[in-house]
């Protein structure tokens, strides 16, 4: 059990080495001298003096070694600290953990309500393949993969906004305006979670140990409750993780729509903008929580699969 | 022990089995070319009495087992026959009356124990559903039973096992935590499907004991499933033999042991003791069971029969397939080569070409 937490340890830390020299080497890679740039961008179009470039560089501390400047940088990064936003000025680190929080509470909704639609429905979806309600799934969960959500997010504006008014239709303020980008950004995971559980769920039903409760006089609905869901809900928990992390930056679509300050929104206009802080500050941010997250999954498994286990260590 | 639950068992049909299959078929009703998996069988089984089902794997051995308790796995369904339980048609009862039934009067035993457990469940969960689901007791009157059972079955410390999942389980202790799954809502039936063919040897013989030792004391009925003939004639009271879906021989255990007359029978004896020929090699049925599904008429034994073979082949074993007919006061046979004794003979079967 230690070795596996060990061994998981490792892995992050390695993973976040790896990370956090991709987003040092950003400004390097986007091609073009970034002290170069800022002077070009005191001076407007007038010639640059090379004497201040260099003043500048040795001002940034830009002159020394790239591994020094790395360890610096990771050091300040370990603490918290991104550096300023090019476009705000403000700190980068407080910018991003306000956006992280927006973007895990929106798609923590999102995930909340495909789960709660989706092993239900992928539980029935099993228990009667090729009948009514197996038939709708399919068909809904089709329709929600297929259509993307810049066709979902106005239409759920124009209905819960414009026509019945019970809905804000954009802004982040309080918990009714979440519900309708929630809604939205929902749609595809919940259309994932109920093909795989119902996929399971189909595996679940027909092992042996199902067979054991109804001969133990258990009901079909009873028997699904206490020995199927469960079982079937184990590949949903590792999709849920991968469906988290790649949320965390990955909505940005619905953050844009409804305009809300996300993780999403702020990479969409760091990116707009070229603002290098911001970027690094997000990028290290979310792979590192996207990490975590996958890792605290597979504890989870572990705690509903006490079988795993022993599979870990033979 | 509750003695109290054990007083049910008096059946209210006295002199009549307390299982009686009569004329059984399981078949494949999506496709209409395959054979039926069991093709008309008919067996009974008395209160407290044990009986021992025989035959390779594939001869449809738990598939009758499943039936009994209709659970066959999807696609298959019994297409024809009764089966009465205490008086009443299993095949004609409600879903209701099955959960009723299933785990309360009639309870199941299986080949692979671990794989019969639920690895997120707890073991003494499981052991405590059939209380539950037909003695509705609470919660705290279901473990202190659980434990008690588990006591039984002869597991080491049930309150320390009780919470165990299956993973943490031996074969040997899983298959007891099956037993005294099975055991908790005090059957009257219990089919116990190759109990132990998955255990060690050595672990064989106490499951065995254990089973002999239980229902000798509950007044168990047993439906023992196996392919070991040493198991049979330890167990059982009677046995019945079967082959490509239907019973070759039945009769007393110690009698079809002692004096087999079909011919399978008198093979399946002979692979049982082990004896090598000259040359060194085990006595082995030639060929396999699946071609006997295959065949349009005859006897469905007839391509591996070794009396065929010797040449006493009759003229109808190529193209008219016996019936089950006695042969004396008490066996039956299903071979043109076993002389009839009509006396004895009940029940006439149609001879279907």
């Amino acid at each position: 059990m230690w070795m596996i937490a060990l061994q998981r340890f490792l892995i992050l830390c390695l993973t976040l080495v790896v990370i956090s020299l991709l987003a040092f080497l950003v400004p390097y890679m986007s091609g073009g001298d970034p002290v170069r740039t800022i002077v070009q961008s005191r001076v407007g179009d007038m010639a640059i003096d090379p004497a201040s470039v260099e003043t500048m560089r040795v001002h940034l501390g830009l002159d020394r070694p790239l591994y020094v400047q790395y360890l610096g940088w990771l050091w300040s990064a370990i603490h918290g600290d991104f550096g300023y936003s090019f476009v705000s000025r403000s700190p980068v680190g407080p910018e991003v953990a306000r956006a992280l929080v927006v973007s895990f509470t929106l798609a923590m909704s999102a995930l909340g309500i495909a789960l709660a639609v989706a092993l239900p429905l992928g539980t029935l979806s099993a228990m009667w393949p090729g009948k009514t309600i197996d038939t709708v799934a399919t068909f809904v969960t089709q329709t929600f993969v297929a259509v993307p959500e810049y066709w979902f997010a106005p239409m759920a504006v124009l209905v819960f906004s414009l026509y019945l008014g019970i809905l804000p239709s954009a802004g982040w303020d309080g918990p009714a305006s979440l519900v309708l980008p929630a809604l939205v950004l929902s749609l595809r995971p919940l259309a994932y979670f109920t093909r795989v559980s119902r996929a399971a769920m189909i595996d679940v039903l027909q092992a042996p140990y199902i067979t054991a409760a109804r001969s133990r006089g258990l009901n079909m609905n009873q028997t699904v409750v206490h020995h199927g869901i469960r079982n079937g809900a184990m590949p949903v928990v590792t999709l849920f993780a991968l469906w988290l992390a790649g949320l965390l930056g990955g909505s940005v679509v619905v953050e844009v729509i409804f305009a809300i300050p996300g993780m999403g929104r702020l990479i969409y206009e760091a990116v707009v903008n070229n603002d290098v802080p911001v970027l690094q500050g997000s990028f290290v941010c979310i792979v590192a929580l996207s990490v975590l997250i996958n890792t605290l999954a597979d504890a989870l498994y572990i705690l509903l699969n006490p079988a795993v286990r022993i599979r870990h260590v033979h | 022990m509750e003695k109290s639950t054990s007083a049910a068992k008096a059946s209210p049909h006295p002199g009549e089995p307390l299982l009686e299959i009569s004329n059984l078929r399981v078949s494949v009703p999506d496709a209409p070319n395959v054979k039926p998996i069991i093709d008309g069988i008919s067996l009974h089984i008395n209160a407290g009495e044990v009986v021992a089902l025989v035959g390779e794997s594939g001869s449809g051995k738990s598939m009758t087992a499943l039936s009994l308790m209709q659970l066959l796995p999807t696609g298959l369904t019994t297409t024809a026959g009764t089966i009465k339980f205490d008086g009443e048609d299993i095949l004609t009862m409600s879903q209701r009356q099955l959960n009723h039934l299933r785990g309360g009067r009639i309870a199941m035993l299986f080949q692979q124990p671990q794989a019969m457990l639920d690895p997120t469940s707890r073991v003494g969960t499981q052991v405590a559903e059939p209380i539950r689901v037909h003695r509705h007791v609470d919660r705290t009157t279901a473990r202190a039973r659980v434990l008690e059972l588990l006591g039984e079955v002869g597991i080491p410390d049930p309150g320390a096992r009780v919470d165990c999942f299956s993973y943490e389980l031996s074969g040997g202790m899983a298959q007891r935590v099956m037993i005294a799954a099975a055991l908790s809502a005090n059957p009257d039936l219990l089919i116990a499907d190759e109990p132990t063919t998955a255990l060690d040897v050595t672990v064989q013989a106490q499951i065995l004991k254990l089973l002999d030792d239980e229902r000798r004391k509950r007044k168990l009925a047993v439906l023992l499933i196996t392919h070991d003939l040493s198991i049979v004639s330890a167990l059982a009271d009677r046995v019945a033999v079967m082959y490509a879906g239907r019973i070759v021989e039945e009769g007393p255990t110690q009698q079809i042991l002692k004096s087999p007359q079909h011919p399978y029978t008198k093979a399946l004896i002979q692979c049982s003791l082990l004896k090598a020929d000259s040359e060194g090699n085990l006595f082995s049925i030639p060929g396999g069971a699946a071609q006997a599904r295959d065949l349009e008429k005859g006897c469905r034994f007839l391509p591996r029969c070794g009396t065929a073979a010797a040449g006493n082949l009759h003229e109808q074993c190529t193209h008219l397939e016996p019936a089950l007919d006695s042969y004396n006061d008490c066996c039956k046979a299903r071979c043109w080569a076993v002389k009839p004794n009509r006396a004895h003979s009940d029940v006439h079967e149609e001879r279907r070409p």
